[in-house]
């Protein structure tokens, strides 16, 4: 849950990867912990089965440090993909600031990426907050599968799929190499904390 | 309340994301995740279904089965080499479902072979041709070979069922063709015998009337038209 401490000067977000199973959501968070954490403090808690899949949630505290005399402290969470962890997802986007849609670009994904999208906003309705407002970031991942032949679906498809209505920032982006993991998380942090201090004042 | 200057603070939040989330340092030696060390197996789902299907047929894993082959099919459309083998896999995946416990063992083994080929072409990127092809005709052969496995089970089997012809006196048919011999080795009574050749005769006559009855229409026809 984000807020602002007038008192310690803290302001802390709350930013949930959401998509569908075996998207890349928990590589995106692993990408920034190897490759950022040393320079944010952060230690990344993961729960996960013996096939690697996400069994509650991962965790991964991200402290950006004093900016205009605020400590500002950004949690990533990721929410397990499977369709039997409804309830889990449910309790993760408890208090969300701001969401990154992970959306799998192999073409066999196409409706496992709109059911993901459909069950993000019946979540979110759930605790009275808005798929439209909230700040969103969609990220289309495994952009690397062009390179094996595997069919991909094409940008314009994704974005006409997901995005024609919602009008939300987008990357193809390749969390696996890490192509686009940090443009991401920047946008949806700086769209978060600017949404979050619009309300405050 | 103070309000927070939402420019200044968002200038400075872009110049900390931008030293933070910097990429052009060194990579920590944090210990990988198994799935950071992925390396991208196209084989990994269909190898799964073929091991399972070795240890129990169930229709779910053939028909998953099917749909991998589906699917490689489509991805490897334009590799000739490939789709051959995927076709033998598809076939026999058919034959498979539709005979599941029927199936002839050797379907299984070259379910297996067909696979392990499969793998050595595609993981096998500097295979030459000629040993590629080699891999295709052998794989082809087996295939040929259960097709004739298969004819030949079929041939038995049909012969197998061929409806075994009933005597005679059951059947009351086909009375011409029966020698004497045969009659006499049935051990049929002779009041039997004299009542069946009474009853030829009948026929016989009864097949000659309605011949000369044919005749006499025919011609009375002839003589109408002229």
């Amino acid at each position: 849950m984000a807020y602002i401490n007038r008192k310690s000067n803290e302001i802390r977000l709350k930013i949930v990867y959401y998509g569908p199973a075996l998207s890349g959501k928990t590589t995106n968070l692993l990408y920034v912990y190897k490759n950022f954490s040393k320079r944010s403090n952060s230690k990344l808690i993961t729960i996960n089965t013996d096939g690697d899949r996400t069994l509650f949630f991962d965790f991964l505290p991200f402290d950006l440090g004093s900016i205009n005399g605020f400590n500002v402290r950004v949690q990533l969470f990721t929410v397990p993909g499977q369709d039997k962890y409804l309830t889990t997802r449910k309790l993760v986007i408890n208090g969300v600031d701001g969401i990154v849609f992970v959306a799998d670009m192999a073409a066999s994904q196409r409706m496992n990426n709109l059911l993901a999208l459909k069950d993000l906003y019946k979540n979110l309705v759930g605790y009275n907050k808005s798929i439209f407002k909230i700040p969103m970031v969609f990220q289309f991942n495994k952009q690397d599968l062009v390179k094996n032949g595997t069919p991909t679906l094409p940008e314009k498809k994704l974005l006409k799929d997901l995005n024609c209505k919602l009008r939300k920032p987008c990357y193809i982006a390749s969390a696996l190499n890490g192509k686009n993991v940090a443009a991401t998380l920047k946008k949806i942090i700086s769209m978060t904390s600017s949404n979050l201090i619009n309300n405050f004042n | 309340m103070e309000k927070i200057d939402f420019t200044s603070f968002e200038k400075e939040l872009e110049k900390k994301l931008n030293t933070i989330l910097c990429e052009d340092h060194e990579q920590s030696n944090i210990p990988k995740r198994k799935s950071d060390r992925v390396i991208i197996y196209p084989l990994h789902n269909l190898k799964k279904i073929v091991l399972s299907l070795e240890w129990e047929i169930s229709e779910e894993s053939i028909i998953q089965y099917l749909k991998q082959l589906k699917y490689l099919g489509e991805i490897f459309a334009k590799d000739k080499n490939i789709t051959v083998l995927l076709r033998i896999q598809t076939i026999l995946g058919k034959y498979i479902k539709r005979f599941k416990s029927d199936t002839n063992p050797y379907a299984f083994t070259i379910v297996q072979t067909a696979f392990r080929s499969l793998d050595k072409i595609i993981c096998g990127k500097n295979l030459p041709d000629s040993e590629k092809r080699q891999l295709i005709s052998l794989e082809i052969k087996r295939y040929k070979k259960l097709k004739q496995l298969l004819d030949k089970n079929k041939n038995g089997y049909l012969k197998k069922r061929v409806i075994p012809k009933r005597p005679l006196a059951q059947s009351g048919l086909c009375i011409k063709k029966h020698s004497h011999n045969t009659e006499k080795a049935h051990g049929y009574s002779k009041e039997f015998l004299i009542y069946r050749q009474l009853f030829e005769k009948s026929i016989s006559e009864m097949k000659l009337f309605i011949r000369n009855e044919l005749r006499k229409l025919r011609m009375e026809l002839r003589s109408k038209k002229v």
